[in-house]
């Protein structure tokens, strides 16, 4: 009997002590920032890059949350948890298209996200109720090397995947193929001297036939494309 | 053996139908901002919290880091003042890392038990946040602050935190988006201070 009632008392502190427990686990999810941002100016070639900000090494909970564009609308969800322990503190997350994957010098993206996921001209990216990364007009680089950072600062793209992996891309490697057939020919030639003289509206080069960035199409212009001549590199 | 049995099914068969029964469980989680799994009910600074979601996204308690492997200099400065990283959102007690206002500043005061509590006015102080003259205490929930500066800081995300605990029962997302000053990505409602504001940009 009295081996029972301790028993008994040790069965109650079982339960109340798994009682207490459940969500209350040390893995997380918190502290994942969105740290850096790219896209080309048609927005085919783009990735967000998350960073672990602040030393924590199991935030691992990846279930259940998102990053998503509110311009857009589009919501990138995390298939599942980091497969590991211990392996997140100052660590990357690499969301990026296809097209970002497929470029020379760039780290295999963790996650493809879709063509145009987020607005160039302005936008918002949320991470879950976490994190917000908002950019105003123009203040997001199109012009195919240039990122925008955490805080404001734009800089060389510097994308850096899960496994450590970094590098950086030319998302215009072909500027003069106008038409985008994978090399510079008689077409690209055309539209140029169609195109010639003062850039019509906003100047975003290279997207138009304005190579150099001066926002005129003229005969710097002209040596571009004919110093390009064949197929693309 | 059987006497174990006996007593872990008498209290998992009492449950959550008589609150008598898993006061005493769930007491020690309103004491440390834990989640009573007998009742599926979380608690931060005495409050109850239905919404598991909105439980796990406030995470109340202190993270402990290493404090080499903090890279953030706005981070490393705050750890070692018990301060807040407006870059990272990310609060400092004890070298502890809280995620939210609300949790950090919380953490500057000291839970107490509010059956232990003598003194009428922080008793009823720990209902709605107050500040006791007599006592030189201020209660923010269940937590006491003994300066009337710390007991200030933690009453204005408190109050957003005891909206929030309403709302969690229509949006989650919301309740949690109001507490982070977030988004709600069901509803599109970007939170400030708790109030709802336009989408950005």
């Amino acid at each position: 009997m009295k081996y029972g009632r301790r028993a008994i008392a040790l069965g109650v502190m079982s339960v109340g002590l798994v009682g207490i427990a459940g969500p209350q686990a040390m893995a997380g999810s918190h502290s994942w920032r969105i740290n850096e941002v790219f896209s080309n100016a048609d927005g085919t070639i783009q990735f967000v890059e998350l960073k672990e900000c602040c030393g924590m090494n199991n935030e691992v909970l990846l279930s259940g949350k998102y990053v998503s564009s509110q311009t857009t609308g589009n919501i990138f969800n995390f298939p599942g948890n980091l497969p590991c322990n211990n392996c997140t503190a100052n660590q990357h997350l690499l969301l990026a298209t296809s097209a970002f994957a497929a470029l020379p010098g760039a780290p295999a993206p963790d996650y493809i996200i879709p063509a145009g996921f987020f607005a160039i001209e302005a936008d918002t990216l949320d991470y879950y109720i976490y994190d917000a990364f908002t950019f105003g007009a123009g203040e997001l680089p199109t012009d195919c090397v240039n990122s925008l950072h955490d805080g404001g600062r734009t800089g060389p793209n510097s994308p850096t995947n899960f496994a450590g992996e970094t590098g950086s891309v030319d998302a215009c490697p072909c500027p003069a193929d106008l038409d985008g057939d994978g090399s510079v020919g008689i077409l690209d030639l055309l539209a140029l001297l169609a195109a010639w003289g003062p850039c019509q509206g906003e100047c975003l080069p290279p997207t138009t036939c304005d190579l150099d960035g001066d926002c005129v199409v003229g005969i710097l212009d002209l040596l571009t494309l004919l110093a390009a001549w064949g197929p693309c590199p | 053996m059987k006497g174990i049995l006996i007593g872990s099914l008498t209290l998992l068969l009492a449950g959550c139908a008589a609150p008598t029964n898993t006061a005493c469980i769930c007491d020690l989680a309103k004491l440390n901002n834990g989640w009573c799994s007998q009742c599926a009910l979380g608690y931060v600074a005495g409050v109850t919290i239905e919404s598991e979601m909105l439980f796990e996204a406030l995470d109340a308690h202190g993270h402990d880091i290493d404090p080499g492997g903090v890279q953030c200099s706005s981070c490393r400065k705050a750890m070692e003042t018990d301060g807040f990283c407006d870059r990272c959102q990310v609060g400092w007690v004890s070298r502890q890392a809280y995620f939210s206002t609300l949790t950090y500043r919380l953490a500057k005061g000291q839970a107490k038990d509010v059956s232990k509590i003598r003194c009428p006015i922080c008793k009823v102080n720990a209902d709605q946040p107050g500040w006791c003259a007599s006592c030189g205490v201020g209660m923010v929930g269940n937590v006491a602050f003994p300066t009337k500066e710390g007991f200030e800081q933690a009453s204005k995300p408190y109050r957003v935190f005891l909206a929030a605990v309403e709302v969690a029962r229509n949006c989650e997302f919301c309740a949690g988006a109001m507490v982070f000053d977030g988004t709600c990505p069901v509803c599109k409602i970007s939170y400030l201070d708790g109030k709802g504001v336009p989408l950005v940009p």
